[in-house]
């Protein structure tokens, strides 16, 4: 957005960006952008889309807040800061899962026998019986 | 990665918490040619140490994300387990050590 500069009166009219707007948005853009490029491993292991977007838009948040010093930019600023703080910390603190001793010590499967998808009792062990087997266990529909 | 199981008899089997209706919809949308097992009691998965208590975004206690090839012993040859919830089995990795361990003479 262009200044617009008094012709008439001493003291300049405030200046005004819509950057303050811009840096925002980009920041906000960062989880649609991680969600889109969630298949993708390397990208939803770093978050590196996500990242580079919310540092961006505090940069260019910041841009803004240089060239125009309304209130609002201010406000406006702060939150675009919250926003990427939250998202950091959620991103790498709020992700992290409970440690698992046993699973990682685990020399030979605990034998088991649970309902398959047709209720049919299924027995691990019978499984692994009949050749090298693959045990995943996954969080669910969620 | 299930094919190359299957050319050495072994397969892929997954477990949630799911119950067995969820799991037939899954391999159904996917078109999976596994057992999904249903451990709605988390008895399993409190065996396996893979309890994650009110993990789920609805605060349901689910599992933790995991994977262990095994022979047919039962011995665990490689094991994968997630420590954020990013972290996915990359079935590259469990291709080549399924290749590795039981290549054919």
């Amino acid at each position: 957005m262009s200044d617009h500069p008094s012709s008439q009166v001493a003291a300049a009219a405030p200046k005004r960006s819509a950057l303050y707007i811009l840096g925002l948005l980009l920041t906000l853009a960062a989880v649609p952008a991680y969600l889109l490029l969630i298949n993708v491993p390397i990208l939803r292991s770093t978050g590196l889309v996500a990242f580079i977007l919310m540092g961006g838009g505090l940069l260019v948040g910041a841009a803004g807040a240089k060239r125009d010093a309304r209130l609002r930019t201010r406000i406006v600023g702060g939150i675009n800061a919250l926003l990427v703080a939250t998202g950091v910390y959620m991103f790498i603190w709020g992700a992290m899962l409970p440690a698992s001793e046993t699973a990682a010590d685990m020399d030979r499967l605990t034998d088991f026998t649970l309902p398959d998808q047709n209720e049919k009792p299924v027995q691990l062990a019978s499984l692994y019986a009949k050749g090298p087997t693959l045990l995943v266990f996954y969080r669910g529909h969620w | 990665m299930q094919r190359e199981l299957e050319t050495k008899g072994g397969t892929v089997v997954a477990v949630s918490v799911d119950s067995p209706g969820e799991s037939r919809e899954v391999v159904e949308k996917f078109s999976l040619a596994f057992p999904i097992l249903s451990d709605s009691q988390r008895s399993v998965i409190r065996q396996y140490g893979l309890l994650h208590e009110k993990g789920s975004p609805t605060g349901e206690d689910i599992a933790i994300p995991a994977a262990f090839l095994v022979d047919r012993d039962g011995r665990v040859l490689w094991r994968h387990v997630a420590q954020r919830i990013q972290d996915r089995v990359d079935p590259q990795a469990v291709l080549d050590e399924v290749k590795k361990q039981f290549s054919s003479p």
